[in-house]
């Protein structure tokens, strides 16, 4: 159920979201693979909109191999460019963090103010770039972007019914379902984008 | 062990006048038998107009049609393609978009907007399509356009409102590009769409790659990169005062006037730098868009004007059904149907 939620907000960003091509890469896709100056563009429109940061920076300590990260906008994208995500120059991987305090599980690392979260449900438009391959939409998202009016208190429930109902004597039959209410929702087009990217 | 469901459910939908056409009926479920009458042609003789349609999920890709071959007469006609179908507004879920195969196009005439493909049996005039892979025009690969017309058995039309396409950005004429018809859209409405078209006027004209589906009293957000020109655009927002297919218009009558649309709410483009497309060379590049942000201002009495964002907002249109296809819904051909018919419907869902 907490799946079909996330996937029904996901769907919503593909849909509406203001769109940013990938340029910077080499594959000679449109759009292409990801690359630093796309990074840099969306940061900048997020800047020049006016968009705040989600996460706080952190400092950076005296361990070997880490870095300090920056206040970041965070990044939404499929598991199947990750290896893109990480040629890209400045890439500091979620390992190298000073610290593991504030880490998702889901955060594979950061390049400059974004730090990028994963997962293999992240949105992908299929055959849609010029050369007919997969895009892959990636939500980079400021604070207070968008919202999700749960309305799950009052209506969302599992609901298991074993055998032995009182259409079935003989014990046959069980039903597993969910159901809920909730409303995605843009709530200021101008602080997301959907960085749209192809595979190297 | 089977999930036990059963449904049954009936409604009417009405013919429009373009054809061939297809048909999304939202009952709720994807049903394993649907029942079609011609309501406005049962009975009419001699004309072969089609009577009923019979589909069941037993044979799933032929649909059985009766038509009138006399007054007292009726022949049957077995379709193969483009019948009924089962319809699912999920499918699309976890990619964005469903699609068909591909289609290998070889030409386009760009003073028209006319394409030409191996079959354009599986189009029909209102379709959403991807077309990809141009070997030439790179600049429309990727790009999502709506249906026109069908011309013919390999041609099809795109709107070409402004003459957008018949410009040096494009070379046109004989090249390699893939056309995909979109079966399943984006869940969700109203979505953003790529503008290949901005009027120097007052009120300036959006033309949209696809039909938006907007109406009067929405707020858009205009996103126009430097690649096509008309750079004073860009980040604009204004309300639709008018809407056409693939074009919105933004602002127009005053208030004073009765129109409601002329206080800071509209666009005058008359003085900006004209909208021109990059040239293939300019691949990659980002679109221009406009993306839907809400309902705009509205009047509440001379002078006053009040908004609500959150009005129309985004909704998620999925919904599960059955297609009736553009072999059904057809004007010439074996069996006909007419613009306007009154279609009834019944579709059940047995256990599956």
């Amino acid at each position: 159920m907490r799946e079909t939620e996330d996937e029904l907000i996901r769907n919503m960003l593909a849909s509406t979201a203001s769109v940013i091509n990938c340029t910077g890469g080499v594959n000679g896709d449109n759009p292409t693979e990801l690359s630093r100056s796309d990074i840099d563009a969306v940061i900048l429109a997020l800047l020049g909109n006016d968009a705040m940061m989600i996460s706080d920076n952190i400092e950076g300590t005296l361990k070997f191999g880490t870095a300090p990260v920056r206040e970041a906008f965070w990044g939404m994208l499929n598991t199947a460019i990750l290896d893109d995500l990480e040629s890209v120059t400045g890439f500091i991987s979620q390992a190298q963090y000073p610290s593991n305090m504030n880490v998702l599980n889901a955060e594979w690392g950061s390049i400059s103010n974004i730090r990028f979260l994963y997962s293999s449900r992240g949105s992908i438009t299929p055959t849609a770039s010029l050369n007919g391959n997969n895009v892959y939409n990636i939500f980079v998202t400021g604070e207070e972007a968008y919202a999700i009016v749960e309305l799950t208190s009052a209506t969302a429930s599992f609901i298991y019914t074993p055998p032995g109902g009182p259409t079935d004597p003989l014990r046959r039959l069980q039903l597993g379902a969910y159901k809920f209410a909730q409303v995605p929702r843009l709530l200021n087009d101008a602080w997301i984008f959907n960085l749209r990217a192809t595979h190297s | 062990m089977p999930f036990a469901e059963h449904f049954m459910t009936s409604g009417t939908f009405t013919l429009g006048s373009s054809f061939p056409q297809t048909v999304n009926v939202n009952c709720g479920f994807q049903p394993t038998k649907v029942m079609l009458t011609d309501e406005t042609q049962f009975g009419v003789g001699s004309s072969a107009f089609m009577q009923t349609a019979f589909w069941d999920s037993n044979t799933p890709t032929q649909t059985n049609v009766t038509y009138a071959a006399s007054a007292s007469t009726l022949f049957n006609a077995a379709v193969t393609t483009n019948g009924i179908s089962t319809y699912n507004g999920a499918a699309a879920s976890p990619q964005q978009l469903s699609l068909g195969p591909k289609l290998a196009g070889s030409t386009y005439a760009k003073s028209t907007g006319t394409f030409t493909i191996s079959s354009t049996a599986s189009l029909f005039p209102g379709a959403t399509v991807l077309m990809t892979g141009f070997s030439v025009d790179k600049q429309l690969g990727g790009m999502l356009f709506t249906v026109s017309t069908v011309a013919s058995s390999t041609t099809f039309t795109i709107a070409n409102s402004g003459n957008w396409l018949n410009t040096a950005s494009f070379i046109g004429g004989t090249q390699t590009f893939n056309v995909q018809l979109v079966t399943v859209p984006s869940l969700y409405f109203p979505q953003n769409s790529q503008i290949v078209f901005i009027s120097a006027a007052n009120s300036a004209v959006i033309t949209t790659s696809t039909n938006l589906g907007l109406s009067v009293g929405q707020q858009v957000r205009l996103y126009v990169p430097k690649a096509f020109g008309m750079t004073q655009a860009n980040f604009t927002t204004a309300v639709i005062s008018a809407t056409s297919g693939n074009q919105i218009t933004l602002g127009g009558a005053s208030a004073a006037a009765g129109g409601g649309f002329g206080v800071n709410n509209g666009l005058n483009s008359s003085s900006f730098t004209t909208f021109s497309w990059p040239t293939a060379t300019g691949v990659p590049y980002t679109p221009a868009y406009v993306v839907p942000i809400g309902s705009g201002p509205y009047p509440e009495g001379l002078g006053f004007y009040n908004a609500d964002t959150l009005q129309d907002s985004t909704i998620n249109t999925a919904f599960q059904g059955f297609t009736v296809g553009s072999n059904i819904l057809q004007t010439s051909g074996t069996f006909i149907v007419a613009a306007s018919d009154v279609i009834s419907w019944t579709a059940w869902r047995g256990d599956i």
